[in-house]
């Protein structure tokens, strides 16, 4: 399994030992509804086993009764948010601001654009886009339930995306094949099959940003196809981007991978960071911090 | 279209203080009003956005919509009625519940500290003004957290 990965990712024996029984639960609190210690203190009293997350006070490690964590009346009434550790990520490479106008051009079910909206404390603008009706609808009840409303909603298809506002930052979590997440190959075909989407998408998320603007790319999928070939061709495209060093305090992350399988990348896609569950602690997960100038 | 002002006091009436509410924008629609952020309005209007959630169904008066439990759940603080589990259990079961309160009209739902539904009260009865899908979770949930105690 993942094989074809054994080049690219460091100590690949512990990887693969350690995708074999990866099951982290996690949430994020809510924080235009409670504080941390409280949501802990509350769930804790359930029976809950909850374990901090060194790099991001809103997180916890659900260790027991994890199967139940989404069946509490917390949850129901938003207190908190059942999310992946790395799906957090992305947002803290954004670092969202208050007042800001900000574009999240992939954004249901709304995970990211909430923890956003949280950061940002309700206040200036999200635009959430996304191209599903269905997944729009699961974005729309995870607004009501996190009680955010700085967020205004689009459905469109994020390729074509029109250009008549710009923003100073931009997220585009892009559609893919989820090995980081799921720890199932998919074949080269496939990651194939979505790169242009990628690409297309940060194009136009590139295009929509202002001058000295920052786009964070992101997948949750191990394929150099995926991650770093997107990010290569966008720089070979446009002059004026530049892959921005970038880290989360406190989590320990690989740098993006400059070749694999005789395709060469762009030098700077080692600024890249790439996560994985025996060096990281979370699931496999890509992210770019990209520089508009 | 009305001024943001008349939400406002709306919602001191439910006792959440007004230097909060003013944070808020509001837009209205046919049948609804949505609460928003009041900045980049005109720019999610340029790109045809849906912006907010909603907070009021309109009728011959604004009636709160059940997002009021979700977006004002801390801050209220008039308004409320305190239900033990056996009350709220069939609050959620039967959609209503027959108790004598002094309060008449929309009145909020207080169980072990947290606001956790919205319902109008007439004059022996509060009728619970949740969705049906809400009502149906929240009961299992209940019932479970009551039977592990």
């Amino acid at each position: 399994m993942f094989e074809k990965y054994r080049e690219i990712i460091p100590k690949f024996d512990k990887f693969l030992e350690s995708v074999k029984d990866f099951r982290l639960v996690s949430i994020r609190a809510n924080i235009l509804k409670t504080r941390p210690s409280l949501l802990k203190k509350c769930l804790e009293e359930k029976g809950f086993g909850l374990k901090s997350v060194k790099w991001y006070s809103s997180a916890f490690i659900v260790e027991r009764k994890k199967e139940l964590v989404g069946k509490t009346l917390e949850h129901m009434l938003g207190y908190y948010y059942v999310q992946r550790l790395e799906s957090m990520i992305p947002a803290l490479i954004l670092k969202p601001k208050k007042h800001e106008l900000i574009l999240d051009l992939c954004a249901a079910p709304g995970s990211k654009t909430t923890q956003i909206a949280e950061l940002m404390r309700n206040t200036g603008r999200i635009i959430a886009n996304d191209i599903s009706e269905k997944r729009l609808k699961a974005l729309f009840s995870n607004l009501e339930r996190q009680g955010v409303v700085n967020v205004s909603v689009t459905k469109c298809d994020g390729r074509k995306f029109p250009k008549i506002v710009k923003f100073r930052k931009i997220l585009v979590d892009a559609p893919c094949t989820a090995e980081g997440r799921s720890f199932k190959e998919r074949s080269i075909a496939e990651s194939k099959k979505l790169c242009d989407k990628q690409y297309k998408l940060l194009k136009r998320a590139v295009e929509l940003c202002e001058s000295n603007g920052i786009v964070v790319y992101s997948t949750c999928t191990l394929s150099p196809i995926e991650n770093e070939l997107v990010i290569s061709r966008i720089l070979g495209e446009f002059e004026n981007v530049r892959v921005e060093k970038t880290k989360v305090k406190g989590i320990k992350a690989c740098n993006g991978v400059e070749e694999w399988k005789n395709m060469k990348f762009e030098s700077s896609v080692k600024k890249c960071l790439r996560f994985y569950p025996h060096i990281s602690c979370t699931g496999g997960f890509f992210a770019a911090k990209l520089r508009v100038r | 279209m009305r001024q943001s002002s008349e939400f406002v006091k709306i919602l001191k009436k439910f006792g959440i203080k007004e230097s909060y509410a003013e944070k808020f924008g509001f837009v209205e629609s046919k049948k609804n009003i949505r609460i928003t952020s009041k900045e980049y309005l005109k720019e999610a209007h340029l790109l045809g956005a849906i912006s907010g959630i909603r907070i009021f169904r309109k009728g011959a008066l604004l009636n709160p919509s059940s997002n009021f439990v979700f977006v004002f759940n801390g801050k209220i603080r008039k308004r409320r009625i305190k239900l033990s589990f056996k009350e709220l259990k069939e609050f959620f079961e039967n959609g209503k519940l027959w108790k004598k309160t002094k309060l008449r009209g929309y009145v909020f739902i207080l169980y072990q500290g947290k606001i956790i539904a919205l319902g109008f009260s007439r004059e022996n009865e509060i009728e619970c003004f949740m969705p049906k899908d809400f009502r149906k979770k929240a009961l299992e949930i209940l019932k479970e957290e009551h039977l592990q105690k």
